[in-house]
């Protein structure tokens, strides 16, 4: 349910929005507004060979929006199952039909980029964007706790039963956060490809999954019918436009769980009030995190701290520093506490903050006076990755926004001990911008990033940017064994760019694209001169699948010109398989 | 469930405590003069109480006495808007533990999936659930209500997918939600299933509008809906204004509430936001843009805009035609942000979409001042009902401002109502004002306690960017009594100087309204009681005049009245008086509204003195209800 309070849902929002921003700026650019529209038509059938009319058809932008989380363009199907999209402007699409119950072949695992991908160059018109309807199957039951009520609000876990590796949510046009039981214990599920799948209800509490705050798992994961050993689960099969019913789950009692209490005290051994505590499960080694979560609340006036929700395992114990300015722990860092959760509640844990070090410098554009240009420079943030001396140090991520001022300084506060990797980036990217290389004193860092010692204030690092407006369209002809060929099921491409002699440093959010059903791809936002262009094969969410080689491939760029390009990919020469 | 206890049965002495240190420094000089054994007596007791941390136990049971499973507990610091605790651990035992909490008043509220708790409609909604460290709560948690039916397209097919929202429109009683209804969670939403059958279920009693289609708020991230598009249609088969109200009883399920979805495509409102995001716990990361029906709470989109420079747009779809406001926040999440926000424009949405709209993020204001703590005049404190007057603590002392909207202005802030407890040395700052008119006031839980003033010392005002303001004539008037004239605030500017006068004393009164025809009967209709001061040199002092909304049962209270002698009066209550923008202005705000609550007040001859401490009870307020 989405609705559990505002306050938590503005949190979780707030969250997921943070995670996705330092990892996910990969090449969120925005259709560019052409001044020729294209056009794309297709037919919509049943898989009985009947035309599908009033079908709902969506243009999504190809990459994930947060602005504009809507289609650009939505059409319906007429009484042959036709449709015609006009005024399309160019750019990187998924196109997805508006049948939740239905499942097409175009499905992937994670709802959040179904559909298919087309490129649409100005003025085209794509055509023969055909799907075939499949009714799909629908699961439905009743979850029950031990003593026989209902469990109300429980999300259900549809996962392949014949593909136990692999950790997500089955296939379905249905956003799966909203698989959940109502108030008589009743969930349904539809849209299901025809297969077997395993239902379960409850967190894997075993698998260093943190889960913090309202949704705290209350369960232990338990499959229909009532197990919590995924090997005696009942298998449920699905066919097309069929309902399996009755697959009811009587879940098994809710594990204890405990808590950890503790402060947090200054390098004087002082209180620290209303500063945030996450906490993170160690895997054996001690030495990596298996997740981390912050329930939003802070210590008290005294330092004091609780993390509930604990089941038995080893954990550490740090503080989260979002906020930036406002936060009181800005300048500082945290040594973490570790502990171990056996059979009972944790007391008098301590967690110390440290006075951490800092970067500052300058970012400049290199190879342009357009001052609309240099004033973008603010509008970009920057991440900053930091390899902690010290392989326990959890939680030493400098979060939040690190921004560029206005006069191009910038400075990151409350580093902990270790090597400083930044990169430039935005979320959405902005369009253009890359990092050619980040220099210390006139000189270039390494790879590996700026080393900051304790409490070191490192000054004199400059962000040397470039930017540029040249766009590449590809075309990758793929073949086999010297014959025209096509992609196999769950395979796709990806198409990266490399500007020939970028430094060490070198950070390009940018440079990449996924390549659509017609083999085509778009960079934009490139610099004049040598780009070194990797082309692979991949299969998302399939840890076993055959691994392709990469196609490497040099193209000149010019100082916002249009160049294109074709690659040919050989699909025969599979170099190994990945286990 | 029990109206929840005011005044918890266990002595709260050790609570004071703390905050009686911090007061003592906030005492006028002579104050302090009076009571230095008393200070120093709290300095000790404090510093014993800094060693343990607070706690609230809470009990939770449903229907059958036994625990709830997937019950889940929260405090929230009145006054500090990120100071939220959470427990989950009582799913077995039904006992929950809020711990490491600070001194202060807590809201205590239980979530539990499918349940809601059981509200008394006869107890006021603000005053509900409120506990401080060292109490024990209790709550009863009984089946929510359930709302289902089918939802189908224009052609009578199943519409696989809409999104179905509904909006509590009247409580239990009939009438509009107030906004203290905390019993209450947000707009429950769902999506018909491949059959176009929805459920939504846990509601609280109440009327509700139910809607499909449209703009869902529930798609962050996920796969567009094929009606996403439309203009959202209301039950039965209507636009908004022809929206049928569905009455949902709790543990009761309202089926058949079938939607035939009408197929209208809806607008888009589109444009960018400019200026710089606000900082805060999330700050500085985005900025949210509402779009509400013109004087509703109704939000029709939403959209959350990241980015810089020209990415910066937003993009709601499915609008139908009407009137909205639109407006822009960023950050102030946390008690240190500072939010931004954009002026609130008036949309109007007629046949076509609205492209281009520019909301620019400007600094919001702040106010900032001290509160002051009058002690009990020594013959009161000699008074019997004074007795057992105990020392005051800054965390019982809520100051906030209300906007004081003109005529034709958005009643809205950008950020509710901000409401802060002033620090240790009774300093407060309000934070995230948009620019406009406001009404400051004070929020007292503790019920021996009275406002006597607020004023704004001269000379005060300091524009943003911190240069001392030319002063104006306004500000210039010594102590300018801003109780009475409000005070206005501009983009970014930072006010000082405000200082609010808390004292000790207060008198409380409870009544019921009976029918002037017979005493037994109870009024029809929803009444609002004033009390009006009868000495004409109290006439502008606008702290003196208090109202309170009747409850459904006719029952009345008064709480932190100035001692004093005061005139009833009883008016019936129009339903849009309840709604916004009329529900939050008071009548004593307006001088003409003032002399003519007196006139009436005179005229209808009820009268009533309360001294120090005093609780008045049992009044009984005839009225004529034809």
């Amino acid at each position: 349910m989405l609705d559990r309070c505002r306050g938590a849902l503005a949190l979780t929002a707030a969250l997921f929005l943070l995670l996705l921003a330092p990892n996910a700026p990969t090449q969120a650019q925005s259709p560019s507004s052409a001044p020729q529209p294209g056009a794309i038509t297709g037919r919509v059938t049943t898989d009985d060979g009947k035309a599908a009319p009033r079908v709902g058809v969506a243009l999504m932008p190809a990459e994930y929006q947060p602005n504009r989380n809507r289609p650009v363009s939505r059409a319906e199907t007429d009484g042959d199952g036709r449709f015609r999209m006009t005024n399309v402007p160019a750019g990187r699409y998924r196109l997805l039909t508006l049948t939740p119950a239905h499942t097409a072949p175009d499905l992937r695992g994670s709802f959040l980029d179904n559909g298919r991908l087309i490129n649409v160059a100005a003025g085209e018109t794509v055509e023969g964007a055909d799907f075939v309807l499949t009714r799909g199957g629908v699961i439905t039951g009743r979850v029950t706790t031990g003593d026989g009520k209902p469990a109300v609000g429980e999300r259900i876990g549809v996962t392949y039963a014949d593909r136990r590796n692999e950790r997500g949510p089955a296939a379905s046009a249905v956003n799966p956060f909203e698989w959940e039981t109502d108030d008589r214990g009743v969930y349904r599920i539809y849209g299901l490809a025809p297969g077997r799948y395993l239902v379960s209800v409850g967190q894997d509490t075993g698998g260093g999954v943190i889960v913090v705050g309202m949704a705290s798992p209350r369960y232990a994961r338990t499959f229909h019918p009532s197990t919590t050993d995924a090997a005696q689960a009942r298998v449920v099969e699905v066919s097309s436009g069929m309902e399996a019913t009755g697959v009811d789950i009587s879940l098994a009692d809710a594990p204890k769980s405990f808590q950890a209490t503790g402060r947090i005290v200054d390098e004087a051994g002082r209180p620290v009030a209303g500063v945030g505590v996450a906490h993170s499960s160690l895997r054996p080694d001690q030495k990596s995190i298996g997740g981390w979560g912050w329930d939003g609340s802070k210590s008290n006036q005294n330092g004091e701290f609780v993390l509930k929700n604990l089941f038995p395992g080893r954990y550490a114990a740090f503080i989260v520093k979002f906020g930036g300015d406002a936060s009181p722990a800005h300048n500082d860092y945290s040594e973490p506490a570790q502990f171990e959760i056996t059979d009972g509640d944790i007391s008098n844990l301590t967690i110390r903050m440290k006075r951490g070090g800092s970067i500052s410098g300058t970012a400049v554009v290199e190879g342009t006076n357009d001052r609309a240009v240099i004033q973008r420079l603010s509008t970009l943030s920057i991440y900053a990755n930091l390899t902690p001396a010290k392989p326990d140090q959890l939680g030493a991520a400098v979060m939040g926004d690190n921004k560029i001022n206005p006069d191009g300084s910038f400075r990151i506060a409350g580093i902990a001990p270790g090597k400083m990797r930044l990169v430039v980036g935005g979320f959405p990217q902005p369009k253009g911008f890359t990092l050619l290389r980040v220099e210390r004193n006139g000189v270039e860092v390494p790879r590996d990033g700026i080393e900051v010692g304790p409490g070191e204030q490192v000054t004199g690092v400059r962000l040397v940017i470039g930017y540029g407006t040249a766009t590449l369209r590809g075309q990758i002809s793929l073949v086999s064994n010297g014959q025209p060929a096509a992609l196999p099921e769950g395979v796709r491409l990806s198409v990266s760019a490399a500007r020939a002699g970028a430094g060490a440093s070198a950070a390009n959010f940018g440079g990449g694209a996924t390549v659509d059903a017609r083999g085509r791809f778009v960079l934009e936002g490139l610099m004049s001169g040598e780009y070194e262009l990797t082309v692979r094969a991949f299969a998302p969410g399939a840890p076993g699948a055959q691994q392709y080689p990469a196609v490497k491939q040099t193209v000149q760029m010019t100082e916002g010109g249009e160049a294109s390009v074709t690659v040919v990919y050989d699909l025969s020469k599979t170099t190994e398989t990945k286990q | 469930m029990k109206p929840s206890p005011r005044f918890p049965t266990k002595p709260r002495a050790r609570a004071f405590a703390p905050a009686l240190f911090a007061l003592s420094l906030a005492l006028a000089p002579a104050a302090r003069a009076q009571q230095p054994a008393r200070a120093d007596t709290a300095r000790a007791e404090a510093a014993a109480d800094a060693r343990g941390s607070g706690t609230i136990t809470v009990r939770v049971l449903g229907e059958d006495n036994q625990p709830v499973a997937n019950a889940v507990v929260s405090a929230v610091r009145l006054g500090s808007s990120s100071n939220v605790t959470n427990d989950n651990s009582g799913a077995t035992t039904g006992r929950y533990v809020l711990s490491n909490l600070d001194p202060g008043v807590y809201r205590v509220s239980v979530y539990a999936p499918g349940f809601v708790p059981e509200i008394d409609p006869n107890a006021a909604p603000g005053e509900r659930n409120l506990f401080r460290p060292g109490d024990a709560a209790s709550f009863r948690l009984v089946k929510g209500g359930v709302l289902t039916g089918r939802v189908t397209d224009a052609e009578g097919e199943p519409a696989v997918g809409a999104t179905i929202s509904v909006v509590r429109v009247r409580d239990a009683a009939g009438r509009p939600p107030s906004p203290d209804d905390f019993g209450y969670f947000g707009s429950p939403q769902r999506r018909a299933d491949d059959r176009g059958v929805f459920r939504i279920y846990g509601l609280q009693s109440g009327s509700y509008i139910v809607r499909a289609g449209g703009r869902s708020s529930m798609s962050f991230g996920s796969r567009p809906s094929a009606y996403d598009g439309d203009a959202a249609t209301y039950y039965p088969s209507a636009t908004r204004d022809g929206a049928v109200e569905v009455q949902v009883q709790a543990g009761q399920e309202a089926a058949d509430i079938d939607i035939r979805l009408r197929g209208e495509r809806g607008h888009t409102v589109s444009g960018t936001v400019a200026g710089a995001f606000g900082t805060g716990d999330f700050g500085a990361a985005g900025a949210g843009v509402s779009l509400r029906r013109l004087n509703t709470t109704e939000t029709e989109g939403f959209a959350y805009v990241v980015g810089a420079g020209d990415t910066r747009s937003f993009d709601m779809e499915g609008i139908a035609d009407g009137e909205y406001e639109i407006v822009a926040t960023s950050g102030g999440d946390s008690d240190k942000g500072s939010g931004t926000a954009s002026a609130v424009q008036r949309v109007t949405v007629r046949g076509a979409d609205v492209t281009g709209l520019r909301l620019s993020l400007a600094p919001l204001a702040t106010v900032a001042g001290r509160v002051a703590v009058e002690p009990l005049a020594a013959a009161d404190a000699a008074r019997p009902e004074c007795k057992d007057a105990r020392p005051p603590a800054l965390y019982e002392m809520l100051v906030g401002a209300t906007r004081d909207a003109a005529a034709g202005e958005s009643p809205f802030g950008s950020s509710g109502t901000p409401e802060r407890v002033p620090d240790e040395r009774g300093e407060f700052t309000l934070r995230n004002l948009t620019p406009g008119r406001y009404r400051l006031g004070l929020r007292l839980t503790d019920d021996s306690l009275y406002a006597r003033s607020i004023t704004q010392a001269a000379g005060a005002g300091v524009p943003a960017g911190g240069q001392a303001a030319p002063a104006n004539a306004a500000r210039a008037a010594a102590a300018a009594d801003i109780a009475r004239n409000g005070i206005s605030v501009g983009a970014g500017e930072r006010l000082a100087g405000v200082v609010a006068v808390v004292a000790q004393g207060a008198a409380g009164l409870r009544g019921r309204l009976a029918s002037a025809d017979d005493d037994t009967e109870r009024p029809s209709g929803t009444w609002r009681v004033h009390l009006v001061p009868a000495e004409a040199e109290r006439a502008d002092d606008v702290l003196r005049y208090a109202e309170t909304l009747a409850l459904p049962d006719g029952s009345f209270a008064f709480r932190n009245l100035a001692p004093g002698r005061y005139h009833f009066v009883a008016r019936p209550v129009a339903e849009a008086e309840l709604r916004p923008p009329a529900r939050q202005r008071r009548a004593a705000w307006e001088a003409a509204s003032r002399a003519e609550l007196r006139r009436e007040a005179e005229a209808a001859k009820n009268a009533v003195t309360l001294t120090p401490c005093q609780r008045a009870e049992d009044f009984t307020l005839r009225v004529n209800a034809k």
